[in-house]
């Protein structure tokens, strides 16, 4: 299909849109220790983080250890993260162990394929989104470098002001 | 006039996101003392338009004229349109794939290697409380990384059905192929050959807290249109991992015979009777994240393969981890060379379930001990240690040649935090590398030194040095530097910048290898999440 000046239009708009509004998902998970959560279930009690990581991915990995300490110090106030693993059939089977070995105590979801990672249009990781009380991302943070913790907890203390 | 029009039309149940990556290139290749000029320019846009609540539709703007590696198109890549509600998903379009571990579909993209087998076509998958059912149908035009004159397509059908049961999960799949395949590297020179298969595959898992089993197994039937032949493969993957409190150990097993043959068809990578590119299951190796580690030595044959990994990570207190990994695979038989020096005899080996050290059956193995330790929320060193060792095994002389290739790297990495506005990252590899033809040893090592200075969060400046003693680099080279910029714009959109000299090697990803050509020039990428 020819790429038009329409096409570019077309994304324009959408850009434009995307600008304006407020982004509201919600679907269900599968974690590793066979719960199935709806995000709207986590989400309509505290702000919810959504983290996409991987085991091959190191700052994932150092991302997630200072998700983790904010986890434990805000869990109590409503706060919660989701952690969605995005490796695929060939390191999935670790993917427990490493858990364990870090003492991670938030959910962890598995997306070998990835199609979580697409419905919320992820192109790389880690990748973290958060979500207010309504459902709507008011945070979204494309990988990580030390110093992301402090924004991310200013935005996390936002919300639980304002809840 | 457009964009007001626009606000005020779309309504509120509308959720539209972006995602954009630009990638642009201009500088050379480099093939010994030959330099040509490469210069890229790929431009990627992901739209998703939530409708309703219940209905998505996407599609992918795709500008690669010219891409880094692959065909030029312009337009509209991909597009679907996708309803879920309750416990029912439908989509039709283009789309991923995973059923199992991927031993009979496993369709994906993975663009930095131009691997694509991703389906356009429909599917269906509805998930009541006691079983989950999938179906689906659809082309797939597979064009090969390695050569992208050579264009395989295929028309599928099937589904997956399972069955969980608290802990335990049951599944059956079944696929159906019609696919035409390419002879040889030249496509018009040799007539393409039809194929039809069939593949069934059966899995099963078992989860409780501490422990965790899964099986696969499946089959394949090929029926060769033009040669009248059929030809039968198998697979078999099995992983059971135990978890204590800061402790985890995983067993993985591969036992992939999808099309065992000599090494005159072995070493035919267009044949019609291999494991087919829809399929792809675990390659039950380390993946690295250390630079000289990610250059393979081993590139997994899931035709005729057997091995096994076992994974550790134990954590001695909050601050500090070690993650232990082994891995060892070879082919299941050994072919030996006729006196006639043409023909070979098939040597079946007693226990070819299990890998061997023995040279005739191409072993491979590696050790990999990493520690892990913070001493700052957010600063740490890790030290980690891997050998790994590669046997060819010349089946075409009657010398019994072989060219053992081993690799002994020590990479270090140290993440220091200085303030929440700047840290420095550090990082060295130091690889030992040894090549014995025969009586003939050739030994050389390869530095990689890494500095990156982080600020705010926002902004980050690296150097990349790398240095080699080998005579037989492909560019000719012995050193490559680099550097990069990055600036990070309101965490969501990332720019970078990189100069310099590249050096190449093999990569593999996800059992898929390319050849990463020596590259010298800039580079920008720009990636948005909108």
């Amino acid at each position: 299909m020819k790429f038009s000046r329409l096409n570019i239009v077309l994304v324009l708009l959408v850009i434009q849109q995307s600008l304006y509004s407020q982004d509201k998902v919600n679907f269900s998970v599968s974690t590793i220790d066979n719960r199935e959560i709806e995000l709207s279930e986590l989400y309509n009690k505290g702000p919810l983080l959504v983290n996409f990581w991987a085991l091959w991915c190191e700052p994932c990995k150092v991302e997630m250890r200072v998700l983790k300490k904010l986890y434990e110090k805000y869990k109590d106030k409503g706060f919660m993260i989701v952690g969605i693993n995005q490796d695929s059939p060939k390191s999935v089977s670790k993917v427990r162990s490493y858990i364990s070995s870090q003492k991670i105590n938030f959910p962890v979801a598995l997306d070998p394929n990835n199609q979580y990672l697409q419905k919320l249009n992820g192109q790389s990781i880690p990748y973290s989104l958060l979500f207010n009380g309504e459902g709507e991302i008011v945070y979204k943070s494309v990988g990580y470098l030390p110093g992301d913790e402090i924004k991310l907890e200013k935005e996390i203390q936002k919300l639980l002001v304002g809840k | 006039m457009i964009l007001l029009i626009n606000k005020n039309i779309i309504a509120q149940d509308v959720v539209p996101s972006v995602s954009n990556i630009l990638r642009y290139g201009d500088g050379e290749r480099i093939f010994g003392s030959i330099k040509l000029k490469h210069r890229y320019f790929e431009n990627l846009t992901d739209v998703r338009l939530s409708l309703l609540q219940s209905f998505t539709v996407g599609f992918r703007l795709l500008y690669d004229d010219p891409p880094e590696v692959g065909e030029t198109f312009r337009g509209i890549s991909r597009r679907f349109i996708e309803f879920n509600k309750d416990d029912i998903y439908l989509r039709a379009g283009n789309s991923s794939a995973l059923f199992g571990r991927g031993l009979a579909l496993n369709l994906f993209e993975d663009r930095g290697l131009a691997y694509d087998t991703w389906m356009d076509g429909v599917k269906f998958k509805y998930s009541p409380e006691f079983f989950n059912v999938s179906l689906l149908g659809g082309t797939i035009d597979f064009r090969d990384s390695v050569n992208i004159v050579r264009h395989e397509t295929y028309k599928i059908r099937g589904g997956s059905f399972e069955v969980p049961l608290d802990e335990i999960l049951f599944g059956f799949t079944y696929i159906y192929a019609e696919g035409n395949i390419p002879q040889g590297e030249v496509t018009s020179a040799i007539p393409p050959k039809n194929i039809k298969a069939e593949i069934p595959e059966f899995y099963f898992s078992l989860n409780l807290d501490e422990l965790s089993l899964y099986l696969d197994w499946s089959r394949k039937w090929v029926n060769v249109t033009e040669d009248k032949t059929t030809s039968t493969g198998w697979g078999l993957y099995g992983a059971v991992s135990y978890l204590g409190d800061g402790f985890g150990i995983t067993l993985d097993y591969k036992n992939y015979s999808f099309d065992i043959l000599d090494p005159y068809g072995r070493y035919d990578l267009s044949r019609a009777t291999r494991m087919l590119p829809f399929q792809n299951p675990p390659i039950v190796q380390k993946e690295h994240s250390y630079t000289l580690l990610t250059r393979a030595l081993h590139e997994v044959d899931f035709n005729d393969e057997v091995g096994f990994q076992v994974d550790a990570f134990y954590s001695l207190d909050e601050n500090t981890t070690l993650n232990f990994n082994t891995g060892f695979s070879s082919i299941h038989n050994r072919y030996q060379l006729n006196k006639d020096g043409f023909t070979f005899s098939e040597i079946v080996r007693d226990g070819n379930f299990i890998p061997t050290f023995e040279k005739e059956f191409f072993p491979y193995y590696e050790l990999f001990i990493e520690g892990e330790h913070y001493y700052d929320i957010s600063s740490a060193i890790r030290l980690a240690a891997a050998f790994r060792e590669k046997t060819f095994f010349n089946e075409f002389s009657l010398d019994k040649s072989s060219i053992v290739t081993n690799s002994f790297v020590i990479p270090l990495q140290v993440q220091h935090v200085f303030s929440e506005n700047y840290s420095l990252t550090f990082q060295s590899e130091h690889e030992w590398v040894s090549e014995t033809f025969n009586q003939t040893e050739d030994k050389f090592f390869n530095h990689l030194i890494t500095i990156i200075n982080s600020f705010y969060s926002t902004l980050t400046a690296s150097i990349r040095y790398e240095y080699t003693t080998s005579n037989n680099d492909v560019s000719g080279r012995r050193n490559w530097i680099s550097g990069e910029l990055g600036y990070r714009l309101m965490q969501s959109h990332v720019i970078t910048l990189s100069f310099g000299i590249e050096r190449g090697g093999l990569i593999c990803s996800n059992g898929v290898c390319r050849y990463i050509q020596p590259f010298e020039g800039f580079r920008l990428n720009i990636l948005s999440q909108i």
